[in-house]
């Protein structure tokens, strides 16, 4: 057992890296991250903590305080679920250090022990990362209580039998069909089905005022398009460990634990040979389209601006990770926002017309809106501030190439302005509509937010490539560090968090020269994007040799 | 012509990986770069192809500078790593276009070149594949590809034969030998040292980052009669 934890302990150390720093492990550097994320989760936390009070604080006052539990369990149960379809196949199955481990003089069964503790510390870190504000907020309105503990340990077996069931079944379905071996095409069809549990959920939480806790409270007590009744459909088999949470028994529970516990051991024994089995499996190589001449000549020469654009381009929309984080968030966001705005507006021309109203009353609102949906859709994708990272070891070609490092760098650009613009497009185009159907402001405001999108996307994506060129994340086991746990992202999203704060007050707060002062941001903008151009062109070149 | 002159590089404070490091590669050579593990022969190699900068010194390629001229200096070489996992998503062919679209070759060359090395090196009939798809030798092959597509006057490669089967191999040292009769140069590193003997006119002996040999095969062994180079290596690097 010894051998093993030390292998699980060894292998979570390694896979997760938040910062690369090759030259200085430096353990201060490190915290100093942790302490800057914590600060940066603060605000999230301390909302969902006190709406979570609030909750269980009047559900207290008519003894219903146990609802908030139950659908505590439900949230922890999909969060588990969740993080199963991803982690079990990243960690188990496709990660590249099945091939150092499958040597090593250990036995299937330790092997697979040793994954699943890996992949059970990362679940549990982020299942308690997310799980953490509601607990504090429903001991802080009603006290520690035994059922809260009870709730932890159920969810904590909850995580090991779903994560062994996640695998069992992955192992099965890879045993009956070897398609389902492709990596790229298991990932994406995981992500979409992992997406449309989260859009699911998103739907669930839809039907509720979240703004009322007594609406809430009313909505769980009477199971109507509620989210307790959302998750019970969805997860039927929780309803029992509702019953044992509220009503606790001795013998339910032995019985509980002792078969759980069988099944974990069991399943370990039964299979963990035909596991490891697959596992080894993965490192094989097929070939299946033939060339042919034609498909040969099928390509038109192009500048090396373009060609690496759209290198950039292939690889993002190639790589399911990469797809899914970078791609598809923008293909839906606009849709989301659409469906909000339409949804918001009520769809008439009433609503229509006093939105027009209103947006002709402070014309410049148009113009921070636009600078602010500009500045999320620029950031949110991730393209360029992890365009360096997700280079990785290949790196060295970039500077292998008779290309100018700037022309390289612009070629990332450009494919983070595109990215952004799949998000911005539809939404301009849809305001664009509206406006000439229904808002008629006049021109000089939509050309005016028009630049405003242009100058903040192009400032966005400009920092956000000098931060990765600066500051790159080049050393990782697969593509998913190299965007998810990159801490670039923090210094892109407070940038453009600035930018929106900044706006959103000159326009409250100064009403009388926000004008000026909108116009004043955006000069700076222009400016300082001036300025990451002539880094990029001056001193990209040598910052990148020194990574 | 590849010249170093006075090429230093250090990591710590304490240790130089290469300490200056003085070497003239003559065209139309073929020249093996060996050493044991950490000798510095990597970093060189970085060095001479701008992945790494010099603390000290400079390369020369084709007498472009590569601290003052890097972009003509390195549209002089072919550079293939010892990583060949890079682009692992695009396909075998798109990898190959956009070395050409790179290195600025036209089309009928660059499909000319590429039919040409691909079919000796046995990877033609899987370009319309992803990289990914590929074993380890096969990725090495597609790099090695990518690296002649623009015919460059001088090829370096990083342990090129490490992967490669042996008819693949046999066809590297062809194209090599190749290269090198048409008054190419090429630079290579290597362990193995029955392969730096038959192929090669010149060997460089690097050790803790300092050049312990710099010659013809023959008049090494000249120096050190009746020994197999297996030895005179283990002696030169002792």
């Amino acid at each position: 057992m010894k051998k093993v934890i030390t292998l699980a302990l060894k292998l979570t150390k390694t896979s997760f890296v938040l910062i690369d720093d090759k030259k200085k492990a430096s353990g201060k550097k490190q915290l100093a991250f942790f302490v800057l994320l914590i600060v940066l989760l603060i605000p999230n936390f301390a909302s969902f903590g006190y709406m979570t009070y609030d909750m269980t604080s009047f559900l207290a006052t008519i003894n219903q305080d146990q609802v908030i539990l139950a659908l505590l369990l439900q949230i922890g149960v999909s969060i588990i679920i969740f993080s199963s379809i991803f982690m079990v196949p990243s960690y188990l199955f496709y990660a590249k250090d099945i091939e150092k481990l499958l040597p090593l003089p250990l036995t299937k069964a330790q092997l697979y022990c040793a994954k699943l503790i890996q992949i059970h510390i990362y679940q549990m870190g982020f299942f308690i990362l997310i799980i953490l504000p509601f607990v504090v907020g429903y001991t802080l309105a009603v006290g520690f209580s035994t059922s809260l503990l009870l709730l932890g340990f159920f969810l904590w077996m909850n995580a090991i039998v779903t994560m062994i069931a996640t695998s069992i079944v992955l192992v099965l379905i890879m045993s009956v069909s070897p398609w389902f071996k492709n990596k790229d095409a298991v990932t994406l069809i995981l992500s979409m089905i992992s997406l449309g549990f989260a859009l699911y959920i998103n739907y669930s939480i839809g039907g509720l005022d979240l703004s009322d806790p007594q609406a809430i409270a009313y909505s769980l007590i009477q199971g109507q398009q509620s989210l307790a009744q959302g998750f019970s459909s969805f997860l039927p088999h929780l309803s029992a460990s509702v019953a044992m949470i509220v009503d606790f028994n001795w013998i339910t529970f032995v019985a509980y634990v002792v078969l759980t516990t069988v099944f974990i051991i069991g399943s370990i024994v039964a299979f963990a040979p035909i596991l490891v089995n697959i596992m080894a499996s993965f490192s094989g190589s097929s070939s299946t389209k033939k060339m042919t001449l034609k498909s040969l000549r099928s390509h038109q020469i192009k500048p090396a601006i373009i060609a690496l654009s759209m290198k950039e381009l292939k690889l993002l929309f190639r790589t399911p990770v990469y797809f899914f984080n970078n791609i598809l968030v923008m293909l839906i966001l606009p849709i989301i926002f659409g469906f909000s705005f339409i949804q918001g507006a009520g769809g008439n021309m009433i609503e229509f017309e006093a939105l027009s109203t209103f947006i002709a009353s402070q014309p410049i609102m148009l113009v921070v809106v636009s600078a602010g949906l500009s500045a999320l859709f620029s950031t949110i994708n991730l393209v360029t501030p992890t365009s360096i990272s997700r280079e990785g070891s290949s790196k060295y070609h970039m500077l292998l190439y008779p290309v100018e490092m700037s022309t390289q760098l612009y070629a990332k650009f450009i494919s983070g302005i595109l990215v952004s613009l799949i998000a911005i497009l539809p939404l301009t185009i849809l305001f664009i509509i509206l406006n000439i159907q229904y808002i008629k402001l006049d021109l000089i405001w939509i050309v005016g937010s028009l630049i405003s999108m242009l100058i903040v996307m192009i400032f966005m994506n400009l920092f956000g490539l000098l931060v990765d060129v600066y500051h790159p994340k080049l050393v990782w086991e697969n593509e998913q560090a190299a965007v998810k746990q990159n801490i670039n992202f923090l210094f892109t999203f407070l940038g453009s968090a600035a930018i929106i704060a900044l706006m959103v007050f000159t326009l409250f707060n100064l009403n009388e020269i926000a004008h000026w002062i909108i116009l004043g941001i955006h000069g700076a903008l222009l400016i300082a994007s001036v300025l990451f151009k002539r880094i990029i062109e001056t001193r990209s070149l040598d910052v990148l040799i020194e990574h | 012509m590849i010249q170093l002159s006075n090429l230093t590089k250090s990591y710590t404070k304490s240790k130089k990986a290469v300490d200056s490091l003085s070497l003239t590669i003559s065209d139309g050579s073929i020249t093996a770069f060996i050493g044991p593990n950490g000798a510095g022969k990597t970093t060189t190699l970085k060095m001479m192809t701008g992945i790494l900068k010099p603390d000290h010194g400079d390369v020369l390629i084709n007498s472009y500078s590569m601290s003052s001229h890097p972009i003509e200096a390195k549209k002089q070489f072919g550079f293939v790593s010892d990583n060949p996992d890079s682009f692992l998503r695009l396909k075998g062919i798109e990898y190959l276009h956009l070395m050409g679209d790179i290195y600025e070759v036209s089309m009928s060359d660059r499909l000319e070149r590429i039919e040409n090395y691909t079919k000796r090196l046995g990877i033609y009939d899987t370009l319309n594949d992803k990289i990914l798809s590929y074993s380890h030798g096969m990725r090495q092959k597609i790099m090695i590809c990518g690296a002649l597509i623009h015919q460059p006057n001088i090829l370096i490669l990083d342990e090129p034969l490490t992967g490669l089967d042996p008819q693949s191999a046999f066809e590297l040292k062809e194209i090599m030998r190749e290269f090198s009769r048409n008054g190419k140069t090429i630079l290579f590193s290597t362990h193995v040292l029955d392969v730096a003997e038959r192929l090669c006119d010149k060997i460089c002996i690097i050790h803790q980052g300092k050049i312990m040999y710099d010659g013809t095969l023959e008049s090494l062994k000249e120096q050190y009669p009746n020994t197999s180079l297996e030895e005179i290596f283990l002696k030169v690097t002792l």
